[in-house]
C-alpha cells in the first residue's frame, strides 16, 4: 500500500480520524456498560431477595398441598366406597326388580291362562249361543261350540257368515241395531232364530259392545226361550180353559144350588117324615136335632118335648151308661160307628132295644161339634134273635142227646152215613127185671118216672165214665165202652158201671113186692157203629158182639152180671169173679160164662176217703135227689129250659157218684 | 320414645320396643324413595340406642325396587352405626326374600339371616 505517500497521508489522516470516532464510541460504550453493571449489579440484589422470599412462599404452598392431597385421598375413599355401596344397592335392586318382574310375569301368564280357560269353559258349556262379530262389517269373528252346532256354522270359515243370516225375520237386525244406537247396548230382545237342523226357536238376544286390541266387537248372546214361549202359549190357552171352566162352573153352581134346595125339601120331609129315628147331638149331650119318629120311638109327644126333657142322653137315655161312653169312644176312633145295640129308656120308664148309626161331626182343629146319627127300635128283632138263638141251642142240645158228639159233629157237616168199625168194644145190656109185672101196678105217667129216673141216674155213670150210652128199648139199657171214642180201658170201665148199676138199683125203693133188680150181660169185641137212614136216625151197633152181650143179658139171672170167656180173660187179674159154667146160647152153641161180683181192693182207686162205709149218706142223698128232680122235671117238663139238659148235674152231685162208683168196689 | 307404627290395608309395621324387632306384613309398593321416607323413619327410630335389631319380613308379600333400595340404605346405615347387630328374619316361601336378603347380607356381611 506505501507507493502514493499523498495519497497515504489522506488516508492515514482519514484513517486517524477514524480511529478517533471509535475510541470516542469505546469511551461511550464503557460507560455505559459501567452503567450497565451498576445498575445489573443492583438488580441481582432485589431478584435474590426476591427469589428467596417467593421460595419460603413455595415452600409453604408445598406443605398445604400435600395436606389438601390426603384429604382428597380420604374422599376418595369415601367416594369408592359409597360407589361400591351403590353398586351393590344397585344390584340388589336391579335384582330384586327382576325377581319381582319375573313373579308378576308368570302371575300375569297364569291369570290370563285361568281367564282364558275361565272363558272357554263358560263359552264352551253354557247352552247360550256366544257371538262375536266385528263392528264395522258385521262379520262373525267367534263363535261358542253352541252357536257352532246348533245354527251349522262352519268353524273353519267364520268370517263368511253374518249374524243376520240367522235371524228369521230380516227386520230384526235393524230392531238391534236401532237399539243398539239408542241405549249402547241391547238385552233381552226377544227374536226368532233358525236352527241348522230346520227348527225356528225364540231367543232372548242381547248385544254387549267390546273392545278388542285397536278393533270394536259386539258379543251377542242368544238365549233360547222357547220352552218359556211355549208355556206362555199354553198358560194363555190354559188360562182360555179356565175362564171356561169358571163360566161352566158358574152355571153348575146355579143348576146344583136349584137342585140342592129341592133335595134339601126333599131331605126335610124325608127326615121329618122317616121311621127312623134322626138327631144331632152335642159334645154335652143335649139334643140339637130330633125328627118326629125319634121323638115318637122314644115314647114323646113332640120334637119339642123330647129336646126339653132330655138335656143329657148319656145319663137319661142309656140303661147302661158305660154303653154310651164306648160309643163314643168308638166314634171318637173311628168317626162313624154302625148298627151299635143298646138298650134306652122310654118316657114312660120302658126299655127298649135301638140299634143306631152315628157319625162325629168334627171341626178342621179336631174340635167336636155333634153326634148326628140314626136310630132304629129293634127291640122286636131283637126278642126274635133271641128267641131263634134259644131254639138252636135247643137243637143242638136235643141232637147231642141222641148223638155222640162227634157223630153229631160229623153229620152236621153233611155226612150221609156213618159207618165205622172199632176192633175192642165192650158192651153191656141191662134190663129190668119183672119189669112187666112192676109196671102194672103203676099208672102209665109212673112207669115213664120210674124209668126215667132209674136210667137218669145210669145216663150220669155213664157219663163219669166215659161210656156211651146207645139206647133204651123199654126197660133195657144198653151203654158200650170205646165207641166212638176211644177210652184207655173199655173193659174196666164197663165193668165198674155194671157193679155200680146193680148198687144203685138196690137203693130203689121197691114197687108193690117186686124189687128193682137188674140182669147185665156183658161182652167184649169187634163192632161196627153208625148211623144209617135219614129220618128219626139214631147212633146204634151192630154185630156179632153186641148179639152175645144181649144174649148174655137176657139169659142172666136177677142182681147177677153174667160175662163171657173173652171179658173174663181181659179182667181177672183186677175183678172178682165166679164161674157159672157153660151155657147153650142161641146161635153161637155151648158159652162158659162168669158172674161179676166185684173189684180186687188192690185195684182200686183211692177217689174217696176209705173210711166211708157202704151204706154212706152220700148214696141216699143222691138217690133223694134223683127223684125229687125226676118229679119236678115231669111236671115241669112243657116250660124246661133247653139250657139245663136232663143230664147235667151240678158238681156236688157228679163227685157223689164218683164216690159211689167207687164204694162198689168194695162189695 | 314412643315411636308410631304404620297399619295401613296393604301392610303394616309394627315395632316392639321390649325385643327391639320391627314386623312388616303385607304388600309394599309405594311410589319412590320419598314415599318410603315415613318407613325409613320407623327404622332408623328403632335403631337409636339399640344393640341388637331384629327385621321381620316372613310376612311382607310384597316389596317393590324402591322398597329394597330403602331396605338397603338401611342396612348400610346400620353397618356405619358398627355397634348394632342386625338379624333379618324371612321366608323361604316368598320368592324375592329368596334372593334380595342375601344382597343385603352383601351389604353388610354381619348381618344375620334367618330364614323361619
Amino acid at each position: 500500500m506505501e507507493p502514493n505517500p499523498t495519497r497515504e497521508s489522506a488516508f492515514l489522516h482519514q484513517e486517524i480520524a477514524e480511529l478517533r470516532a471509535e475510541v470516542a464510541r469505546l469511551k461511550k460504550e464503557n460507560n455505559d456498560l459501567q452503567l450497565t453493571l451498576l445498575a445489573t449489579v443492583e438488580h441481582g440484589d432485589t431478584v435474590e431477595s426476591e427469589l428467596h422470599a417467593t421460595n419460603r412462599q413455595l415452600q409453604s404452598e408445598i406443605l398445604q398441598r400435600r395436606k389438601a392431597h390426603a384429604t382428597l385421598q380420604d374422599i376418595l375413599e369415601t367416594v369408592l366406597k359409597d360407589k361400591a355401596d351403590l353398586e351393590l344397592i344397585l344390584k340388589a335392586t336391579a335384582e330384586h326388580g327382576d325377581v319381582l318382574e319375573y313373579q308378576l310375569y308368570t302371575q300375569a301368564v297364569e291369570t290370563m291362562r285361568q281367564s282364558e280357560e275361565l272363558f272357554r269353559a263358560i263359552s264352551e258349556s253354557t247352552p247360550i249361543l256366544m257371538i262375536l262379530t266385528q263392528r264395522l262389517d258385521g262379520f262373525i269373528s267367534f263363535a261358542n261350540s253352541t252357536s257352532l252346532n246348533q245354527l251349522g256354522i262352519d268353524a273353519q270359515n267364520l268370517s263368511n257368515y253374518h249374524l243376520r243370516d240367522f235371524l228369521v225375520n230380516p227386520e230384526d237386525e235393524r230392531l238391534l241395531i236401532e237399539q243398539f244406537q239408542a241405549e249402547g247396548a241391547v238385552k233381552n230382545q226377544e227374536v226368532q232364530v233358525k236352527r241348522a237342523n230346520g227348527e225356528v226357536i225364540w231367543v232372548s238376544a242381547s248385544v254387549h259392545p267390546l273392545r278388542l286390541g285397536a278393533g270394536e266387537a259386539l258379543l251377542t248372546t242368544l238365549y233360547d226361550i222357547s220352552s218359556r214361549k211355549q208355556a206362555e202359549a199354553s198358560l194363555l190357552d190354559y188360562q182360555q180353559l179356565l175362564e171356561n171352566q169358571a163360566q161352566e162352573l158358574e152355571e153348575r153352581v146355579e143348576r146344583r144350588t136349584t137342585e140342592l134346595r129341592q133335595a134339601e125339601e126333599k131331605y126335610r120331609s124325608i127326615f121329618e117324615n122317616a121311621v127312623e129315628g134322626i138327631y144331632q147331638v152335642s159334645s154335652d149331650g143335649h139334643y140339637l136335632s130330633a125328627n118326629p119318629a125319634l121323638a115318637e120311638i122314644l115314647g114323646y109327644a113332640s120334637t119339642e118335648e123330647l129336646m126339653a126333657m132330655v138335656t143329657n142322653v148319656d145319663r137319661q137315655l142309656y140303661v147302661q151308661p158305660m154303653r154310651r161312653f164306648e160309643l163314643i169312644a168308638y166314634l171318637k176312633r173311628y168317626r162313624s160307628v154302625s148298627d151299635f145295640e143298646s138298650e134306652l129308656y122310654c118316657k114312660d120308664g120302658s126299655i127298649i132295644w135301638v140299634s143306631e148309626n152315628v157319625r162325629l161331626i168334627v171341626r178342621d182343629d179336631g174340635e167336636i161339634v155333634c153326634f148326628e146319627g140314626s136310630l132304629q127300635n129293634i127291640t122286636h128283632r131283637r126278642r126274635t134273635q133271641e128267641e131263634l138263638r134259644r131254639h138252636r141251642h135247643r137243637t143242638e142240645q136235643l141232637l147231642l142227646n141222641i148223638l155222640p158228639q162227634p157223630i153229631a159233629e160229623r153229620l152236621k157237616q153233611e155226612e150221609k152215613t156213618i159207618v165205622d168199625s172199632f176192633s175192642n168194644a165192650a158192651v153191656m145190656f141191662a134190663d129190668i127185671v119183672n119189669f112187666t109185672a112192676i109196671s102194672s101196678n103203676l099208672s102209665p105217667e109212673e112207669v115213664v118216672d120210674l124209668l126215667n129216673s132209674v136210667f137218669s141216674t145210669f145216663d150220669q155213670l155213664a157219663e163219669l165214665k166215659r161210656l156211651e150210652k146207645v139206647k133204651t128199648i123199654g126197660d133195657a139199657y144198653m151203654v158200650v165202652g170205646g165207641v166212638p171214642m176211644p177210652i184207655d180201658d173199655p173193659a174196666g170201665a164197663i165193668a165198674d158201671m155194671a157193679l155200680a148199676m146193680q148198687k144203685v138199683a138196690q137203693t130203689f125203693s121197691p114197687i108193690g113186692n117186686h124189687p128193682i133188680m137188674l140182669r147185665i150181660g156183658i161182652h167184649q169185641g169187634p163192632v161196627t157203629a153208625g148211623i144209617i137212614g135219614s129220618r128219626k136216625f139214631s147212633y146204634d151197633l151192630w154185630g156179632d158182639t153186641v148179639n152175645v152181650a144181649s144174649r148174655m143179658e137176657t139169659l142172666g139171672e136177677p142182681g147177677q152180671i153174667q160175662v163171657t170167656q173173652t171179658f173174663f180173660e181181659e179182667l181177672r187179674d183186677r175183678y172178682r169173679f165166679e164161674e157159672r159154667g157153660s151155657i147153650d146160647v142161641k146161635g153161637k152153641g155151648m158159652m162158659k160164662t162168669y158172674w161179676l161180683v166185684g173189684k180186687i181192693k188192690s185195684y182200686q182207686r183211692k177217689l174217696v176217703n176209705p173210711t166211708m162205709s157202704k151204706e154212706t149218706p152220700a148214696t141216699k142223698k143222691i138217690l133223694e135227689k134223683e127223684k125229687a128232680r125226676s118229679i119236678i122235671s115231669s111236671n115241669n117238663l112243657p116250660e124246661r129250659q133247653p139250657r139245663e139238659p136232663q143230664t147235667a148235674i151240678p158238681a156236688p152231685e157228679l163227685s157223689d157218684l164218683a164216690e159211689y162208683t167207687s164204694d162198689i168196689t168194695s162189695g | 320414645m314412643k315411636l308410631v307404627d304404620i297399619n295401613t290395608e296393604e301392610y303394616s309395621i309394627l315395632h316392639d320396643a321390649t325385643s327391639n324387632t320391627i314386623v312388616i306384613k303385607g304388600f309394599l309398593r309405594l311410589d319412590g324413595m320419598e314415599e318410603y321416607k315415613p318407613i325409613m323413619d320407623v327404622l332408623l327410630g328403632a335403631l337409636e340406642n339399640a344393640r341388637n335389631l331384629t327385621i321381620n319380613v316372613r310376612d311382607l308379600e310384597f316389596l317393590n325396587s324402591s322398597g329394597i333400595s330403602t331396605l338397603s340404605m338401611f342396612v348400610v346405615r346400620v353397618r356405619e352405626r358398627k355397634d348394632v347387630h342386625l338379624t333379618l328374619q324371612g321366608s323361604e316361601a316368598v320368592l324375592w326374600q329368596t334372593k334380595s336378603l342375601k344382597n343385603l347380607q352383601r351389604l353388610m356381611p354381619s348381618l344375620t339371616l334367618e330364614y323361619i
